[in-house]
């Protein structure tokens, strides 16, 4: 097994509690040749074979088998929650959440759902049941989450503010192509290198 | 040039450590945010695009020349919000540090489009920010349009907030623009708990109450 990569799983489900992101049925996964490296609230960092998933990674299996992501978290912040027990999409409320997130973050039904959602997206909500997000990293995945948190704190707490200013959704798939093709790249490349990939 | 190779690598360190606190402090998410340093009237010391702090030197750190921020040196590529930090301290001989970020609370009025008024602040938090928090006209990441929304908003004040984007603060030492950072965070989350106390006619704050609010108004 991959030391590096395994020591990078646990960091990255760890810094959840660490950045308030945290919550019940939290799990932090990275794909890897045959299967994937895989961590929920027991901190156990297990290898899990393509095909003999069960339960929480079972949602982790099907969107490696539907996306080309390399890390998948599965967390339940409270402002994130609070939107996916809302059963509502969260707009482009600030412009990181279009860089990082996309245009729009969607609540889907279940699972399985989620799965789908996400071949083209890299985030959704599931209803009663937290957000998933993806990455080319395991730090792309966190980082949307956090981010996903932030526009979710944003969308919430400015129901008492009579609303948000939504960006224009061209504006934000434009902001979300430079993110993704330019912005990120550097990062990405490094962070590789430094989860052991 | 009038500064010395000891001062330069002492405000290196400002920049690199200030980086660090700002993501420790949570008062960023990711590599999103940038800062400036002065080094004299001329030039100015930035973070560079792209990188997040802790994996950045203080050798990353590129000199960027206030009048013209299209010129730069040593470091890495510099933040394409540069000009923003530039024009402020060009006009603005007081200022020495800024501080561009995405504080969660901050962001909230700021994809609001809302202004914070001086009656959310006490006498100390006013003097501290400026007044009242303005917002700036919202505009593209990196473009003349967001810079100049900035600015006007920041006229007479220590901090503004950047529509659908975040905040920009100012100090006069790296010190007191993160003063002023963490007081425009507190005073926004008092604010909004305020506000939701008086929307729902609770005799006090919860985050349940606000979660709970938001759902009858906004919920399938």
């Amino acid at each position: 097994m991959n030391e590096k990569l395994k020591a990078s799983v646990l960091q990255y489900f760890d810094r959840l509690r660490e950045y308030g992101l945290h919550g019940e049925g939290d799990s932090v996964s990275v794909r890897t040749d045959g299967g994937m490296l895989f961590v929920d609230n027991s901190r156990e960092v297990k290898f899990v074979k393509t095909g003999e998933a069960k339960g929480e990674a079972a949602l982790h299996e099907g969107v490696y088998a539907r996306t080309d992501a390399a890390a998948v978290v599965h967390a339940h912040p409270d402002y994130v929650s609070a939107v996916a027990k809302a059963g509502v999409t969260i707009p482009a409320v600030i412009d990181d959440m279009a860089q990082i997130v996309g245009p729009t973050c969607r609540t889907v039904g279940g699972k399985d759902a989620a799965a789908m959602e996400l071949k083209k997206r890299n985030s959704c909500l599931i209803k009663g049941d937290g957000a998933v997000t993806t990455g080319r990293t395991l730090n792309e995945a966190f980082t949307c989450m956090m981010v996903l948190q932030k526009a979710a704190i944003c969308f919430v707490s400015a129901s008492v503010l009579g609303g948000n200013v939504v960006i224009n959704g061209l504006e934000a798939r434009l902001m979300r192509f430079v993110y993704k093709k330019k912005y990120s790249k550097i990062n990405t490349e490094n962070n590789m290198e430094r989860e052991g990939k | 040039m009038s500064w010395t190779k000891e001062e330069e690598i002492k405000l290196r360190q400002v920049v690199k450590d200030s980086g660090v606190k700002l993501l420790k402090e949570n008062l960023v998410q990711g590599t999103w945010g940038n800062m400036a340093q002065r080094l004299d009237s001329e030039y100015m010391l930035v973070t560079p695009t792209g990188l997040d702090y802790e994996a950045l030197s203080p050798e990353d750190m590129p000199v960027v020349s206030i009048a013209d921020p299209s010129i730069w040196k040593d470091g890495k590529k510099p933040t394409s919000e540069r000009k923003i930090h530039a024009y402020l301290m060009l006009n603005r001989p007081e200022i020495n540090a800024t501080i561009h970020s995405h504080p969660y609370y901050g962001s909230i009025f700021a994809s609001a489009r809302k202004e914070l008024p001086e009656e959310a602040m006490t006498e100390e938090e006013k003097k501290l920010l400026g007044g009242s928090v303005r917002v700036g006209a919202y505009g593209l990441p990196g473009t003349k349009k967001l810079k100049e929304g900035t600015v006007k908003a920041m006229e007479g004040r220590n901090a503004c907030f950047m529509a659908n984007h975040g905040v920009f603060c100012a100090g006069r030492d790296m010190e007191e623009a993160f003063e002023i950072i963490r007081c425009l965070e507190r005073v926004c989350k008092r604010y909004i708990e305020q506000l939701t106390v008086k929307a729902t006619g609770a005799k006090e704050y919860s985050d349940e109450l606000l979660f709970d609010y938001f759902i009858k108004k906004c919920g399938k």
